[in-house]
């Protein structure tokens, strides 16, 4: 975390001050849209489940001491709200059908696109996170996590609430899942 | 020493991630340099880590969406900002008066002390003179002061 963040943080929690609220969302948001993406079935929900992590996090911000950084705190309330999402969710897997046909096929600006080539990528993307998917939900959040969003084992302790060792062996079985699964998945 | 693979093959996650001990890392690669079947575990796993990947760079909806603005109307809107001001001010308010009384309290008991000091004081100073003044008679021998005394006593009455 670094001075300015701190200060934003302390003027939060002092006194509730928004303006400092909103450059901590603007820092912050891309993160938080990253991980929330890829844990939720439903793309349509995104935007409502970004916001209510942000709302969650304003209304909690004094609870957070600085045992973690901001941005893994506002992850673990991104996983808890993903979780009850899909605890309510039993459409679950026809959702993640409908997020690869929908978002995947977004054309990038840039005048060495190449048509057959971002087939290919986006047809290795949505075979990946639909693998991934196919993982019990814990496995996901730290198959994710870890090896997508780049968090420490120890981040991933505080955001799931468990111990490291819980962690290793989740990431440790996860992999060991996807293994076979992605040798078929080629780049 | 031959090491079983089914103890080295749950460690290659974590050796993978840099996270074993000096001492299992060095088991594990010695393993490593001699089993086939380790090494071709590790290179699936390594690989699929590598897939793995490519879900950092997706394309997310709306990835550059500024929902900074929206969300701070949201709280305005949904949660009680102005009450929250309200109390925090009332709190302020409390505590300068608090301040300021007992600023004030000092102050004043101080003077208070002070003045009660300088009465006693003068008090000290008057019984002294008249001390003194009642020594100087009685050192001097002057019988007069106790005959005017008589006197004024014996004429009044």
């Amino acid at each position: 975390m670094n001075f300015d963040e701190n200060l934003l943080i302390k003027a939060c929690q002092a006194n509730n001050d928004l303006k400092s609220f909103e450059r901590l969302v603007k820092i912050h948001q891309i993160s938080v849209r990253a991980v929330i993406y890829k844990l939720i079935p439903n793309p349509d929900d995104l935007e409502d489940m970004i916001q209510d992590v942000f709302i969650k996090a304003y209304q909690n911000i004094t609870k957070f001491k600085g045992e973690s950084s901001f941005k893994t705190w506002l992850c673990s309330i991104a996983i808890n709200l993903c979780k009850n999402k899909i605890l309510l969710n039993n459409r679950h897997k026809d959702k993640i059908i409908s997020i690869d046909d929908k978002e995947f096929d977004m054309i990038p600006d840039n005048t060495s696109f190449n048509p057959e080539k971002f087939a290919r990528l986006k047809e290795t993307e949505r075979s990946v996170l639909k693998v991934v998917k196919e993982l019990p939900y814990n496995q996901q959040i730290a198959v994710i996590l870890h090896d997508v969003e780049d968090f420490s084992y120890e981040d991933i302790s505080k955001i799931c609430n468990c111990p490291v060792g819980t962690v290793k062996s989740r990431l440790f079985n996860a992999r060991k899942a996807l293994k076979d699964k992605l040798q078929l998945v080629s780049a | 020493m031959e090491i079983d693979c089914n103890k080295i093959t749950p460690l290659l996650s974590e050796y993978i991630d840099n996270e074993l001990d000096t001492e299992t890392q060095s088991i594990v690669n010695l393993h490593l340099k001699e089993c086939y079947n380790c090494q071709n575990e590790l290179n699936q796993l390594t690989y699929s880590i590598s897939q793995l990947k490519i879900l950092k760079n997706i394309d997310i909806p709306n990835n550059n969406l500024d929902l900074s603005s929206s969300i701070i109307s949201k709280i305005e809107k949904d949660i009680p900002q102005k009450s929250y001001k309200k109390t925090l001010n009332l709190k302020y308010i409390a505590a300068s008066i608090i301040v300021i009384g007992l600023s004030l309290f000092i102050i004043f008991y101080n003077q208070q002390t002070k003045h009660e000091s300088n009465i006693n004081k003068a008090d000290d100073h008057l019984l002294a003179d008249y001390a003194n003044d009642y020594y100087s008679i009685i050192q001097s021998n002057d019988t007069s002061f106790y005959s005017y005394d008589l006197d004024t006593f014996t004429d009044e009455n």
